[in-house]
């Protein structure tokens, strides 16, 4: 695993990564969610197929699920009264890791942003696939092991 | 024995054993709120307070100040443009017809009924009770649609309603406020323009450096320290440049979301943690002005308050439903439902015992306001409960 390219993971563990459309209603989003129940991050492309936001499963949820919540912050109660298009939840400014990328460096930047799954993308943001952290460690070598 | 407490010991006994009763209270179905100030009142100078060297001069002006700029900016962030154009005219016109209903009303009934209970200066006193009136808390309101499964037309339009409100009352509030630290309306106008425009103008103005940071930095434990950060920065130009500093504050909130897009939960979400604290901040020093023989001397004035708010709230929410055409139940039954009143409300309340043209009815307004929110807090679920029976829109109860 050390001393590999990201693009080079990709080779051999292409990821499974799931888009929704920037203008997909919440019920259009959750439909694609459950259509891949085991996706945890969902990638939001444009017309142009860049992606350009982020949704967790956990993120969907907490819009989808907001009437079973008895506290709400105002945020949350505005977003209940008034939820929209993909583009609306969506996180714009999200980490990726690029395929030239050593997977090191995209490790680091996985733990340090608590991230699941990572979106990899060329450098005209299309999306060419993901790092997953559950795929990373049951392929981890026990020579990486740090004890 | 007296002894001088210090300043860090005082917070940190106010807040510990605040949240300690709050949690007590709660066990037995009463709102956390009563805990909060049952402890401030406890250190009030009359009980604890005067034995144990409790003075709050000096250091409650400015947790008072950052406490309400945290919750302005946490209002101010809580909308977007496109989500307010999609809620519709008729959740608009309720929320303005029911703000503006109770200021109106309590303004009405503290400058028309007051005097006849021998309140002088009543028009300075009316103006300040009615700034306050405004806002609703939402906490309850959503307790109990969820408690007993409401749903329906009413219920949508209440959730809405009370997800903006507290917005306008901010607004009403701030204007007033110039306006009673200024020397009269006709002359100050330009003054009350200035401290407006102006708070927005800033608050706008540092939401580009907030924003661009949101943008930039992905570290989760780097954000907070900015947010704080920014919201002191706000606070500090506003109050140095003499404009609003609860403005500014719920400006900053609505820019930073609105240059940042959508990337709301990550500059919000770390922050929204912060409402409960701030929350039992305002209670605790709330309780802790607390003066029996103010307290009831002035049971008439907390009489008006508490009917005059229901009625500009009935009243309020039925002209504006009216005047937006809003189907006939969320005419008649909506106002019920916007009773509850609290935190903000206590956080304005603490900001005129802070103003110095404002000191003579600054003890008056506080324990009117004490008991006031404690009346609503109380009683407003049951409010809120009656509107949605009657509107047909309950459903079965949660068994917990």
């Amino acid at each position: 695993m050390k001393m590999m390219t990201v693009a080079q993971w990709l080779e051999v563990h292409p990821g499974y990564s799931v888009s929704v459309r920037v203008n997909d209603t919440v019920a259009q989003v959750l439909r694609q969610v459950n259509n891949h129940s085991e996706v945890q991050d969902f990638y939001v492309c444009d017309g142009q197929g860049q992606v350009v936001g982020h949704i967790s499963k956990t993120r969907l949820a907490n819009v989808v699920l907001a009437p079973y919540r008895v506290h709400h912050s105002h945020r949350q109660l505005m977003e209940r009264v008034a939820f929209g298009s993909a583009d609306e939840f969506m996180v714009r400014d999200f980490p990726t890791a690029h395929p030239e990328e050593e997977l090191d460096t995209v490790i680091h930047r996985m733990l340090e942003h608590r991230l699941q799954d990572m979106a990899v993308v060329d450098r005209h943001r299309h999306l060419l696939g993901t790092i997953s952290l559950t795929i990373l460690l049951q392929h981890l070598p026990e020579s990486d092991l740090l004890y | 024995m007296h002894t001088q407490l210090s300043i860090p010991l005082l917070i940190g006994l106010l807040l510990v054993l605040g949240l300690i009763a709050a949690l007590m209270v709660a066990r037995i179905g009463l709102p956390r709120i009563v805990g909060y100030l049952f402890i401030g009142v406890a250190f009030s100078p009359q009980l604890l307070g005067e034995r144990i060297g409790f003075e709050m001069a000096g250091w409650s002006e400015i947790l008072t100040s950052v406490a309400l700029g945290i919750i302005a900016y946490i209002i101010g962030g809580s909308m977007t443009l496109t989500q307010l154009r999609r809620m519709g005219r008729v959740i608009f016109g309720c929320a303005l017809g029911e703000s503006l209903g109770a200021v109106i009303a309590v303004m009405a009934g503290v400058a028309f009924i007051a005097p006849l209970f021998g309140y002088g200066d009543s028009m300075t006193l009316a103006l300040a009770m009615g700034a306050i009136a405004a806002t609703t808390a939402p906490a309850a309101t959503v307790a109990v649609i969820h408690q007993f499964r409401a749903h329906g037309e009413v219920c949508d339009t209440l959730l809405g309603v009370v997800a903006i409100d507290d917005a306008i009352g901010i607004i009403a509030f701030s204007v007033i406020l110039a306006l009673l630290m200024g020397e009269g309306l006709g002359a100050e106008m330009g003054g009350i323009a200035y401290e407006i425009l102006g708070a927005i103008f800033l608050g706008a103005v540092v939401s580009v450096l907030l924003s661009f940071y949101g943008r930039h930095v992905h570290q989760g434990s780097l954000r907070l320290p900015m947010i704080i950060g920014s919201i002191l920065l706000a606070l500090g130009l506003a109050t140095a440049i003499g404009v609003s500093t609860i403005l500014t504050g719920m400006a900053l909130g609505f820019f930073s979301r609105m240059f940042m897009r959508s990337a709301a939960d990550r500059m919000f979400a770390p922050i929204e943690y912060f409402e409960e604290l701030v929350f039992a901040i305002f209670f605790t020093l709330a309780g802790a002005h607390f003066n029996l023989q103010v307290f009831t001397s002035n049971i008439p004035l907390v009489a008006i308050y508490f009917i005059f708010r229901a009625l500009g709230k009935v009243a309020g929410a039925y002209i504006g439903a009216t005047a937006v055409q809003a189907p006939r139940t969320t005419r008649n039954w909506l106002g019920f439902a916007l009773m509850p009143h609290a935190g903000v409300a206590v956080g304005l309340a603490l900001t005129i015992t802070q103003v110095p043209q404002l000191a003579a009815i600054k003890v008056v307004v506080m324990n009117t306001i004490i008991a006031s929110t404690i009346l609503f807090a109380l009683l407003g679920p049951f409010a809120v409960k009656f509107s949605l029976h009657h509107a047909g829109e309950l459903g079965e109860e949660r068994k917990s």
